[in-house]
């Protein structure tokens, strides 16, 4: 495992991934909240969290919530986008259950070098177009790992392109950790991405919900569905199988000026 | 002799968001010179008014609310298609001054069609509240088209509208407003392909539309394109090559593309011209409100105590309204039938028209308090709410959350049921509940139910009508269920939804949403009813001579037909004609047994006499069979009214009537199977 000045231990690893996911759930990661998640003692959190501090990753005083700095948000960010890749990739390609899947991804996202895990990132974006029953061929997969585009006459042509971006310098990760309908009310980020096609996606992008738009989720309906949104200046309710379709980057709070106006 | 002046006139949209304050507006320029039909072969409204100034006469259409121009919901396709199919003079665009961000979204594709037009800011007064200060004149001068502020409830600014209206109308062609300018490289590709379309068509905003609309996959764009370039049908080749490179070079499809584009011009605009005085995302009153009403614990009781208040008030109040109108119809018969000698006429008079047109008046109160109710819970924004918290019930029967109202309400009466089914924005959810409601017990069936359960159960006389609505209820749920699956299997329409903030509604919004239910009800169901209620007479009264209903008369020979197709149910001849008279209303049925077995107005002898004729089991089957079998004649009217098609409406007594036949069928089949009687 790298042990060098600037790589992670697995260890490390899960622990940064653990805040940022409690973070994404309901803000707020105490030590004992910590300790759950990763079913560990309270002492060994605090070790770990002494340790992270060190390596300027997260910020923490005694008692108070464990805070993850921009550095620490970044590779947390960037765990947890394996995670969810791996697992997808698990669960969409290899069909495995959700439970296995988490536990297998787990051990998995430690184990592969970046490179691996982009490839493996493609694939699944790969398999993703295939819209899940088309017929591929694995020479088109390996034109588009080399080339960054599909051959022409595939059966790609026609189907909407990768969210590369590079062209005009964006470096988002293809596949995002969260989705809009698994967020907590109080949750606030950024749209990254609106799937799906036909009426639902129209209609999302015309009542304002377009990448890098900023939101706030509000609450959720008494019965558990459907939940409302604050965005562009106004309030929107749609149903969790409507919100599955957006993928947001949270804020997670104390990085983010919350009167930053993004207008 | 005066020479008449021939006033000039100027044919106006009236284009914007739901609940950006639109119909105010319209209210306030049309007051009374609006009428309101169905746009052709939809169960959409439109709404037509006219006002005259000056020598101009103004026709105001008032398209229905719409966020986009794209074709992704119905009422957006009808507004497009009007856009670009007649002449339109001037478009008065309403915007929400408190919500501009998304209400410009439409502003930007409105401009993009080259036709004159005017933005109504209104509102203005919600944006001050808020801390917002708009430069009006720079507004104007980004967008290159006259601003107007307004505040609709107060009835400022509509004048104004009136004036810039006219004047854009008058010099569209001459000075077209200026166009969103997307980024640079699609409109490089966009002159490209105009220049190699050749294109012929009106102005050059307009080819820009189509081109932008094509490149989007409209289809009646692209259909317009192809008539109106040289290359035909070729020249969609050439637009979708476009497009194919759009997205390879920015990585997305087009659509967020172009839709990131218009929300960049807005935020620059928005940038230039609005000072926002208070933090953006400051809790405002709606917010506070809502932490109540949509509270995770309180929100549905408190719901639910608003649903019990609404049924109280309107069957209560209505009801006792209903009472008056009912004794003045009788005594309005009776007097007709003291005047006209006794005789044929007589008869159509009192029994036909007198009692018809009794039947059709008997309904305006109930139709008036519920619309009026509903009428202060969408204006004020509440209606939104409700469908909020009760979609996830409401979905997983087929429905939408908007249906509880309308399902509710069908458990007092299902014409006025039928009638709010209005509230629901998509044709699909509106029909799937207006096959629905009809299952919902209405409060006429209840004397049906008392008179058996009282002869038949007399110890569990509640337990079994209780029984009954129960599986009223469960009938709607499995039928919304099948319905949404076999029927309406199109992809569910999304559920996407604004909460509007609230506001407190106009009680001249209010007067003219009431009158306008009840006078459509009046015209277009109240004809069908009378015309049924004659019908119904004749088939009673004739052959001429017998008494009223009974076995010797017409509905007698009918309900001896149809002996053998009740049999199989247990059921005889009598409770055949008694059916078909229920058809009619359903509080026939009771006093048409009563003219059958002979016992009239006497019910201890009516319970007796049918102790003799059914069981308790075949009682059973027959009130099943009053809760499914078919609809009364004001409800197929109402369901006729809503749906504009008699194709559904006709679906809707043949799902009911087979229903109601299988329901019966199995229930006296299985009970004689178990052994009952």
């Amino acid at each position: 495992m790298p042990e060098s000045e600037g790589e992670l231990t697995r260890s490390m690893e899960d622990y940064l991934e653990a805040i940022y996911n409690l973070k994404v759930r309901s803000q707020v990661a105490r030590v004992k909240d910590i300790a759950r998640e990763m079913k560990v003692t309270m002492p060994s959190v605090t070790g770990a969290i002494r340790l992270l501090a060190s390596r300027g990753l997260v910020k923490h005083q005694p008692y108070e919530t464990v805070e993850l700095t921009d550095d620490g948000l970044n590779h947390a960010r960037n765990i947890a986008h394996r995670h969810s890749a791996v697992k997808e990739f698990l669960m969409g390609t290899l069909g495995l259950k959700e439970e296995d899947a988490e536990r297998e991804a787990c051990g998995i996202e430690h184990a592969i070098k970046p490179e691996t895990l982009e490839k493996l990132l493609k694939f699944v974006e790969f398999v993703r177009h295939c819209g899940g029953n088309q017929p591929f061929r694995l020479d088109d997969f390996r034109y588009y790992l080399e080339h960054g585009t599909y051959p022409a006459g595939s059966a790609f042509e026609k189907s909407p392109p990768h969210r590369n971006r590079h062209r005009f310098g964006y470096e988002k990760p293809t596949i995002t950790s969260t989705r809009l309908s698994d967020l907590e009310p109080g949750a606030k980020g950024r749209i990254a991405f609106v799937s799906g096609v036909g009426p639902v996606r129209q209609r999302l992008m015309e009542m304002g919900v377009t990448p890098d738009t900023l939101f706030e989720v509000v609450r959720v309906a008494p019965l558990g569905d459907p939940i409302e949104i604050k965005i562009r200046g106004y309030n929107l309710s749609l149903r969790k199988s409507e919100a599955q379709h957006v993928e947001v980057e949270l804020q997670v709070p104390a990085w983010q000026d919350d009167n930053k106006q993004e207008k | 002799m005066a020479r008449r002046q021939q006033a000039r006139e100027i044919v106006v949209a009236l284009v914007g968001n739901p609940n950006s304050g639109k119909t105010t507006v319209f209210n306030e320029l049309t007051g009374s010179h609006q009428h309101v039909g169905n746009w052709p072969g939809v169960t959409v409204e439109c709404k037509e008014g006219t006002v005259r100034r000056d020598g101009y006469v103004f026709r105001i259409v008032d398209l229905p609310g719409i966020y986009s121009l794209s074709p992704s919901s119905q009422e957006q396709i009808i507004a497009r298609d009007f856009l670009i199919e007649n002449h339109v003079d001037v478009i008065v665009n309403v915007v929400d001054a408190a919500n501009l961000e998304r209400n410009l979204y439409l502003t930007t594709q409105l401009l993009e069609l080259g036709i004159g037009m005017v933005v109504a800011l209104n509102m203005v007064d919600m944006a001050e509240k808020l801390g917002w200060k708009i430069d009006t004149d720079k507004f104007a001068a980004f967008l290159g088209v006259e601003v107007v502020p307004t505040c609709a409830s107060r009835g400022e600014g509509i004048e104004d509208i009136l004036v810039k209206a006219r004047q854009a109308a008058e010099c569209a062609v001459c000075d077209p407003p200026r166009s969103t300018r997307h980024h640079p490289e699609i409109e490089t590709e966009l002159a490209k392909l105009a220049e190699r379309l050749q294109l012929k068509a009106g102005s050059a905003a307009f080819v820009r539309w189509m081109l932008i609309k094509s490149i989007e996959g409209d289809s009646a764009a692209r259909k317009r394109l192809v008539d109106c370039s040289p290359h035909g049908i070729r020249a969609l080749d050439e637009v979708d090559r476009t497009r194919k490179h759009l997205e390879q070079i920015f990585g997305d499809d087009i659509e967020a593309v172009i839709a990131n584009g218009r929300y960049g011009f807005i935020g620059g605009l928005l940038r230039e011209t609005v000072k926002y005085t208070q933090p953006i995302n400051k809790r405002t009153v709606t917010d506070r409100i809502d932490d109540i009403l949509l509270h995770r614990v309180l929100g549905i009781p408190i719901f639910l105590v608003l649903m019990w208040l609404t049924f109280k008030l309107t069957f209560d109040v209505g009801d006792t309204a209903k009472q008056w109108l009912e004794a003045g119809v009788a005594a309005l018969g009776a007097w007709a039938a003291e005047l006209l000698p006794k005789g044929p006429l007589a008869s159509l008079v009192v029994d036909g028209i007198i009692a018809g047109v009794g039947g059709v008046v008997v309904f305006l109160p109930n139709i008036i308090v519920l619309f009026t109710i509903i009428s202060l819970l969408e204006d004020s924004g509440y209606m939104a709410r409700a469908a909020f918290l009760m979609d996830r019930s409401m979905h997983a029967l087929g429905l939408h959350g908007k249906s509880f109202i309308p399902m509710l309400m069908g458990f007092g009466c299902n014409v006025p049921a039928v009638m709010a089914t209005r509230t629901l924005e998509t044709r699909e959810d509106r029909l799937l509940t207006i096959l629905v409601t009809p299952l919902m017990s209405c409060s006429a069936r209840l004397p049906i139910y008392v008179l058996f359960a009282g002869a038949f159960f007399p110890t569990r006389g509640a337990l079994v009508i209780l029984s009954l609505y129960v599986f009223g209820v469960l009938l709607a749920a499995i039928s919304g269920k099948l319905l949404r699956k076999l029927v309406f299997s199109k992809a569910a329409s999304p559920f996407v939804m604004e909460l509007p903030p609230y506001r407190l509604p106009t009680l001249k919004g209010m007067a003219i949403h009431v009158w306008e239910r009840s006078s459509l009800f009046l015209t277009k169901a109240g004809t069908l009813i009378l015309a049924a209620a004659i019908i119904i007479w004749a088939l009673g009264a004739l052959p001429w001579g017998v008494e009223l209903g009974s076995e010797h008369s017409l509905v007698g020979y009918v309900g001896r037909a149809l002996q053998p197709l009740v049999r199989p149910l247990g059921l005889d001849w009598k409770a055949a004609v008694a059916l078909v008279f229920g058809a009619g209303a359903k509080e026939i049925v009771v006093s048409t047994l009563g003219v059958l077995y002979s016992t009239h107005e006497n019910t201890e002898g009516l319970s007796a006499a049918l102790r003799q004729a059914f069981t308790p089991l075949t009682a059973f089957v027959f009130m099943v069979i009053s809760l499914i079998y078919i609809p009364c004649v004001a409800t197929i009217a109402a369901i006729r009214r809503e749906t504009n098609s008699w194709r559904w409406t006709i679906f809707a007594i043949a799902y009911s009537l087979s229903l109601a036949y299988t329901m019966g069928l199995a229930i006296y089949r299985i009970g004689l199977l178990l052994g009952l009687k």
